[in-house]
């Protein structure tokens, strides 16, 4: 007779148990490549009245803004059945209005001091993160396969893509600025935030070691910085944008880039 | 059962009867063998459900659409599909091949309707002949053994097989579509098929009468059906019934007066499918009045082989009793039989059976459930029930012990019997019965030696007697149960083991459950002392059981389709789910054997009855699974394993649907867009919802070894399957 028998016939009376192997065919670590898409719906309806514009040659036209994309690459290994971790790396790309709310900026340059009306291209930034992540289940889950909940908490580089931006600056009086150099300091540190991610994934499978990733994500960015000040922030900047410009712009963006959609590919061994 | 009723009723819905000219040699009752399956088997068994449907598609059904034939042909199919593969239903036997053999007789001027009808048996209590749209004749083991004449049982064939040549199930089916949503429907469609019924009756008859049978075996046809929930005969149980030289039951716990039967012939039918019986009787009367030309014929086939062949089904009947859990009718049937077979091993392995459940299900405070209630008590079959109810806790335990003891003295050598004794033996133990409890001496040798005692004036320390008691003492002592010699017959139960009480092989094993208690208990304390982390280990170690090697049987699937079952999807899902287990069992160096629907034509019929056997035990154990059952194949399961070399059974189901659920409350996000629009698409990739149960069996001491049930809602694939698959077998196999 088994040793301890009467223990777990008490526990299956009441439901089977399965030991703390899981894993896909066995396999627990898995490597995840996604795309994931943005799509800024708000940011998109805020900026309607005053398109931003994208360069087509030397033309440049009105544009809306409303898909943003990056990619990740996610290393993750299954602890037990319900509970993994991983550890991401990603890098997606947005594009942000230096002046969404199309109001006056306070500029000045060698000789004047004026407040303008400030009409761009859509200014485009690069936002690279890593960010550990926790996976958990319900009871019935075999990580890394099926439905799963992922919460992160990452840290984050948004950097201000180098390129040629166009800017009105004024109203009915039209002056083009196409020197880069006066722009935008990009010797400056990137802007560091951090971003909390929830996630409701699926992963389902297609081969014996191949998993196909479907799932949605929602991110809240912080930046830690004061409460930009439109009518002073600028003053006495040989550059059009500071930093304290960017990384207001740049919260608003990713603030309203709350929600993406993430598709790709597990690998698991 | 309820499962088994009810399919038996969908078949009864639909309405409304290939048989095998085996030649069997005749059973020995005294060494009865269940009826199996024999022959080869039918294409009706190992034909998927979908091709089926597909052939039938090409034939006309009534006035149906297209449409409307598909639906039906399928609720045909797959539900006699469902009917053939449920354990119950056997081909080629000596009960189909008999009755195949009476309706030869009926279908004599008609060989062309006799070719097309399929006869098989279904191995059940309930009283029941029914037809099929695909021409498929089942009659019951329960209305076999009710019957008293090969007459009554061609008349019953005869209304099944106009039930199939009138297409009444294809007609009702049409009536119920045309009529669906008309204001008491169930009245309405009750009329309807009553109509059916008469006309059934009545085409029958000129069958019946064709056929030259007697017109005065018809009437008693309807008996059959009236009285047939009451055992197979009415005799009355004397209570001295358990008395022997060993062996004392006061009269006492039998009933002082009689149980009438309450069943009437002109019940109101108006909601019922068929006519009551007072109607049929008085309609075939009328019609076979008219009747010119009747015959005298009572049994072509001899009255001595409709005995034999109601014999079986008899003995059969004793049989589903046991897995049903009526171990009241079923003593009652072994009383009856013992009658006419006294040195039957099977009788007794079943009385044995029969003691050591109600023994069980007594010390699990559950015995209500094998026998009736005082509400349902009639007729002289009802003595046993009363009895039964009245016992307390260690009169059954006894009473058991002495009857298993019994039988195991009657057949020394059955590996059954010896069994059985092993667990009567600890139900006895549990039930506080200790040895010094036990009388060295019977209860009738106590009396005689108290009267010596008595009439020496001696003393005697064994035996309590009251030679000196007055005369309101020994009222006293009468009311509470003592015998006028002054033996306590309170505690008759105490005498009944005598022989036992001093026999070595008991109290060896009473010494076993005595050390295996104390084992247990010291298990459990040490089990306490212990930190986390080495329960835990413990634990785990285990819940695993060694499936290095076992049989699969006969993975189920279901697929739910808008809240019905998607039948199609279903035999999909099946196949999807057979061909995981070859996968990963492949996959992990497991030795498995099939035995299922999906391999039935490779295996053939000794495929077939193993998975009967199978899908009994299983319907045995998991409908009781917090009581041990002792399965009533025993010894089929005993040969089962020595033949394949395991003891381990593996059964396991799948269930899918597919139901995006929108939450009501979550439209309320329709306020913050983005909120919405994520919200959306969860619903549809969530609707998924598929669970997986696994159990394992132990032949060796039919015991639910081990299982998984698994739930999860990606959508379904073969590699989602094999993954769960995968996992609980490596959650639950012994560690290498």
């Amino acid at each position: 007779m088994k040793k301890y028998t009467f223990l777990f016939i008490f526990i299956f009376s009441t439901t089977f148990l399965l030991a703390q192997d899981g894993g896909f065919l066995g396999k627990k670590n898995f490597i995840s490549a996604n795309l994931r898409l943005y799509s800024p719906i708000i940011y998109g309806i805020n900026t309607l009245s005053t398109e931003d514009f994208k360069t087509k040659g030397s033309n440049y036209q009105p544009v809306k803004n409303f898909v943003d994309y990056g990619i990740n690459l996610t290393l993750g290994r299954a602890l037990s059945r319900n509970f993994g971790v991983m550890i991401q790396f990603s890098q997606s790309r947005y594009d942000f209005s230096i002046n969404p709310k199309k109001g006056y900026l306070n500029f000045q340059d060698d000789y004047f001091y004026s407040q303008v009306l400030l009409k761009s291209n859509w200014l485009k930034a690069k936002a690279t993160t890593i960010m550990p992540i926790i996976e958990l289940t319900g009871s019935d889950g075999l990580l890394p396969l099926g439905l799963s909940h992922q919460f992160g908490l990452g840290f984050t580089r948004n950097e201000l893509i180098r390129d040629d931006y166009y800017f009105q600056i004024g109203g009915s009086t039209v002056d083009v600025i196409n020197q880069n150099t006066q722009v935008y300091n990009y010797s400056q540190d990137a802007i560091k935030s951090y971003v909390f991610m929830y996630k409701v994934n699926m992963r389902i499978p297609i081969s014996n070691f191949l998993l196909f990733n479907i799932g949605f994500r929602y991110n809240i960015n912080y930046f830690p910085i004061p409460i930009y000040d439109y009518n002073a922030q600028n003053a006495n900047s040989p550059y059009l944008i500071t930093n304290d410009i960017l990384r207001v712009q740049m919260r608003s963006k990713e603030f309203q880039n709350i929600m993406s959609l993430e598709t790709g590919f597990s690998l698991c061994f | 059962m309820t499962k088994l009723t009810n399919l038996i009723f969908y078949c009864s819905l639909l309405l409304i009867g290939v048989f095998f000219n085996n030649v069997s040699a005749q059973q020995n009752f005294s060494d009865f063998k269940i009826l199996q399956s024999e022959g080869k088997i039918p294409d009706d068994f190992v034909t998927q459900s979908s091709l089926k449907v597909e052939a039938d598609m090409q034939d006309t059904r009534g006035n149906l659409n297209n449409r409307e034939k598909k639906i039906f042909l399928e609720g045909v199919h797959y539900g006699v599909d469902e009917l053939l593969q449920s354990g119950i239903v056997i081909y080629g036997d000596e009960i189909s091949n008999y009755v195949k053999s009476v309706a030869e007789k009926l279908l004599k001027d008609d060989q062309a309707l006799l070719n097309s009808l399929r006869f098989y048996t279904i191995k059940s209590n309930v009283t029941n002949a029914l037809s099929t749209d695909q021409g498929i004749v089942f009659v019951t083991t329960g209305l076999i053994s009710q019957l008293t004449s090969e007459a009554q049982l061609a008349f019953i064939l005869a209304h099944e097989i106009s039930h199939y040549t009138e297409k009444h199930v294809v007609e009702a089916f049409e009536y119920r579509t045309r009529n669906e949503g008309f204001t008491d429907q169930i009245r309405q469609l009750s009329t309807y098929s009553r109509e059916k019924e008469f006309e059934a009756d009545i085409l029958g008859l000129e069958l019946f009468q064709k056929a030259g049978y007697s017109k005065k075996h018809m009437l008693s046809a309807f008996d059959v059906l009236m009285y047939s929930y009451l055992p197979i005969d009415e005799i009355e149980l004397p209570d001295t019934y358990f008395n022997s030289e060993l062996c004392f039951v006061p009269k006492n716990k039998f009933p002082t007066k009689k149980y009438p039967i309450k069943a009437e012939e002109s019940y109101d039918d108006s909601r019922s499918s068929h006519p009551n019986i007072q109607k049929r009787k008085e309609k075939i009367l009328e019609v076979s009045g008219k009747m010119p030309n009747w015959g005298e014929v009572n049994s072509y086939l001899g009255d001595e082989k409709f005995q034999y062949i109601r014999n079986l089904s008899r003995f059969e009947r004793l049989r589903s009793d046991i897995i049903e859990l009526k171990y009241g009718d079923a003593l009652y049937t072994i009383f009856i039989l013992e009658k006419s077979f006294p040195n039957s091993l099977y009788l007794n392995r079943m009385k044995a059976q029969c003691w050591l459940g109600l023994s069980t299900f007594k010390i699990n405070n559950s015995v209500y459930k094998t026998v009736s209630s005082k509400y349902e008590l009639e007729g002289e079959g009802a003595a046993m029930h009363f009895f039964i109810r009245g016992l307390s806790n260690v009169e059954i335990t006894t009473l058991a012990m002495r009857t298993v003891e019994d039988c195991r003295l009657k057949y020394p050598e059955d590996k059954e019997i010896e069994a059985i004794w092993h667990r009567t033996t600890k139900n006895l133990f549990d039930s506080g019965v200790k040895l010094s409890e036990l009388s060295r001496v019977s209860f009738n040798t106590a009396i005689i030696q108290s009267q010596i005692v008595d009439s020496a004036e001696m003393d005697s320390t064994q035996i309590a007697f009251s030679s000196q008691l007055t005369k309101y003492e020994k009222i006293k002592q009468k009311k509470s149960g003592f015998t006028q010699e002054g033996i306590d017959s309170t505690q008759y139960y105490t005498f009944n083991l005598s022989d036992l009480s001093e026999n070595q092989k008991f109290i060896a094993r009473y010494k076993e459950l005595k050390d295996l208690k104390t084992e247990k208990e010291k298990a459990e304390n040490e089990f306490r002392d212990l930190s986390r982390a080495e329960r835990k280990k413990i634990v785990d170690a285990e819940n695993r059981t060694d499936i290095s090697d076992f049989i699969l049987v006969d993975p189920a699937a279901i697929s739910y389709k808008k809240r019905s079952v998607n039948l199609a999807g279903s035999e999909e899902l099946a196949a999807k789910f057979n061909e995981s287990f070859q996968v990963i069992t492949e996959k992990m160096d497991l030795k498995m054997h099939t035995v299922g629907k999906g391999n039935l034509a490779e295996l053939g019929t000794e495929g077939f009855n193993e998975k009967s056997i199978f899908t009994t035990l299983l319907i045995q154990l998991v409908e009781n699974n917090d009581i041990d059952i002792f399965p009533v194949d025993y010894s089929y399961l005993d040969q089962i394993q020595k033949n394949y070399g395991t003891s381990k059974l593996v059964f396991s189901i799948i269930e899918h649907s597919y139901r995006p659920n929108f939450s009501p409350g979550a439209f309320a996000l329709v306020l913050i867009p983005p909120l919405f629009l994520s919200y959306i698409p969860l619903p549809f990739i969530l609707g998924n919802r598929t669970e997986i149960n696994l159990v394992v069996l132990d032949i060796s001491d039919s015991k639910i070894e081990n299982g998984a049930r698994y739930n999860f809602r990606e959508p379904i694939s073969k590699k989602g399957i094999q993954a769960r698959i995968y996992d609980i077998f490596s959650s639950i196999n012994t560690k290498k």
